[in-house]
């Protein structure tokens, strides 16, 4: 379970003695202390959500990349998005058990906590989670979890820590997404071990043998200048063919989730088109068995 | 035609008391025929007081609409049935608390297991919006952005996280009538009520109308007092409070004041 930050402890014992005699003498916010507390509001974990599976079904997404590559700031994008329009294209906001847990990632691109520039908070490992997004689309309700994962994990995994040992709940996951990051694709310097990491990731699912729907995405693509577009075609091609050894229908995406002029983001549809596809036979099903093993914290 | 309860939620300051105040005023009111005082036991004394208030446009005390009393107002609908309209305790704190520090209050849990339908308020000038960063043209240098609490977050996040939490304890009452009431809907600019919602508070409107499964929504404005507090001794003037007080539907439509009650019921 997720655990607020600022949440009172629930213990009796925090109220003297004869106050608890004395109804009056409690005050309104000791009184409530003991009373139950709500614990899934920064993130879920499967084990919080199914309920959610038995009524329409889950959508896990995995969303795997580096440090820094937009994983959180995509998930940031898809929520303001929907607070703002309360639909992309038509994929419909119908609820969210993680409102809080979007709000907080949210908070540093927000007018109101007066920072110099828009930005997201880093994913540690102790957080690794999900955020859930219920949408109607194409006559279904769809309950999403979103995976919000620290680059920490993908880098272990890179290096060699099966793709299971680090996200046990592999199996469950519908969609797997893999960004790269624009920036570096756009620097000579660091283009090379962008583009290798990224291959190394989508290898080390191939091995896995999870059989996911899966996008490759580039994120910040407004980073791509018009030069090095040929070489964008010429180097996601090979990454889609690597995709397309895990699922034939893999596809290739741009996504601009904070644009530098204040634009609206580019490309959450079509993220949102890969997500919401309706799944194929062989798609992973939600086990409840598997409910209790969770990534990175234990309840 | 049994009892039923609607429970009135929203965040503080979002025009609970002055929507039941007014009703009262349309119960007590002679020439009104098509609500009134029903014969259950139950304090009246809360909602004379609210009706004095809103009548004479005088601020409505913390002891009044945040009290720690259960607050109850039966009405009857005559041919439909009878209602408790129900402000749990201290209403406004309950839902903050629901939403910001992440308790279920155990007065709010009674009244939500006991409920049938929903009246959500929403008040104009009561929204923070997700406004993002991008927006200000500059920022003075060297300030340090704030930490984010959960009471920073947005009006939208907040009463969706509520609404979530609420929903799931009415599992068993599925599909919950909501119906979301924006006060002060003099402030409104011309805007049907379900426009204002679908503009000012999009993914709201979208939650509530694209999960009928679950819940059923429909939007009210209304100008419980007929004008600002401010204006008191002009807004007077256009006449006493049922001649003053108004309400639209959905799309714009003068309605009865108690109609967003009857929605909530079924009975329309």
């Amino acid at each position: 379970m997720s655990t607020p930050e600022d949440t009172p402890a629930p213990a009796e014992e925090e109220l003297p003695g004869e106050q608890l005699l004395d109804e009056e003498a409690v005050e309104p916010e000791a009184t409530e202390r003991r009373e139950p507390l709500i614990t899934t509001d920064q993130f879920l974990t499967l084990a919080d959500t199914e309920d959610l599976a038995e009524r329409h079904g889950l959508t896990v997404v995995l969303i795997a990349g580096e440090y820094e590559s937009g994983k959180t700031t995509l998930l940031v994008a898809l929520w303001n998005s929907l607070l703002n329009h309360g639909a992309i294209t038509d994929a419909h906001f119908a609820g969210s058990r993680t409102a809080l847990g979007f709000e907080r990632r949210a908070w540093l691109a927000r007018l109101a906590c007066r920072g110099e520039k828009p930005d997201t908070d880093r994913t540690h490992e102790s957080e690794n989670g999900f955020l859930h997004l219920r949408l109607a689309a194409h006559d279904r309700m769809r309950e999403v979890l979103l995976s919000d994962v620290a680059g920490e994990t993908f880098k272990q995994v890179r290096y060699g820590t099966p793709f299971r040992d680090k996200i046990e709940w592999l199996d469950s996951v519908n969609v797997a997404l893999f960004l790269i990051d624009g920036g570096d694709f756009a620097d000579d310097g660091r283009r090379s071990s962008a583009l290798s990491n990224t291959r190394r990731l989508i290898g080390q699912l191939r091995e896995s043998g999870a059989t996911p729907t899966v996008a490759v995405a580039l994120a910040k693509a407004d980073l791509i200048t018009t030069e090095l577009r040929e070489k964008w075609s010429r180097e996601g091609q090979v990454l889609l063919d690597l995709a397309r050894e895990i699922d034939s229908g893999a596809v290739l995406l741009e996504v601009t989730a904070r644009p530098p002029g204040g634009e609206d983001p580019a490309g959450l549809q079509d993220v949102l088109g890969v997500i919401l596809k309706p799944p194929s036979a062989s798609a992973a099903v939600f086990q409840p068995m598997r409910a209790e093993r969770m990534i990175g914290r234990v309840t | 035609m049994s009892e039923r309860r609607v429970m009135l939620l929203g965040l503080p300051e979002t025009g609970k008391s002055t929507f039941i105040g007014t009703l009262w005023h349309f119960v007590e009111e002679p020439s009104i025929e098509y609500v009134r005082e029903a014969s259950l036991p139950g304090e009246r004394r809360h909602a004379q007081e609210l009706a004095e208030h809103v009548r004479e446009l005088t601020e409505i005390t913390r002891t009044h609409h945040d009290a720690d009393e259960r607050f109850e107002v039966p009405v009857e609908f005559p041919g439909s049935g009878t209602v408790t309209l129900v402000i749990p305790d201290r209403s406004g704190e309950q839902l903050e608390g629901l939403v910001q520090r992440r308790v279920w209050p155990e007065l709010l849990s009674e009244e939500v297991a006991q409920a049938s339908a929903v009246m959500l308020f929403v008040h104009p000038s009561v929204i923070t919006p997700p406004l993002e960063l991008h927006l200000l043209p500059s920022v003075p240098s060297g300030e340090e952005a704030l930490e984010y609490k959960n009471p920073s977050a947005c009006t939208a996040a907040q009463l969706i996280d509520g609404l979530e939490e609420v929903l799931e304890a009415m599992r068993d009452r599925w599909p919950v009538r909501v119906a979301v009431v924006i006060s002060a809907f003099d402030l409104a600019d011309g805007d049907t009520p379900e426009q204002w919602l679908d503009l000012r508070l999009p993914a709201i409107a979208s939650m509530l109308r694209y999960d009928p499964a679950r819940v059923q929504s429909t939007v009210f404005g209304v100008c419980a007092q007929g004008g600002a507090r401010e204006d008191a001794e002009e807004v007077k003037q256009r006449g006493d409070l049922h001649e003053r007080a108004w309400a639209r539907s959905a799309g714009g439509s003068d309605i009865p004041f108690s109609e967003p009650v009857r929605w909530a019921l079924g009975w329309e």
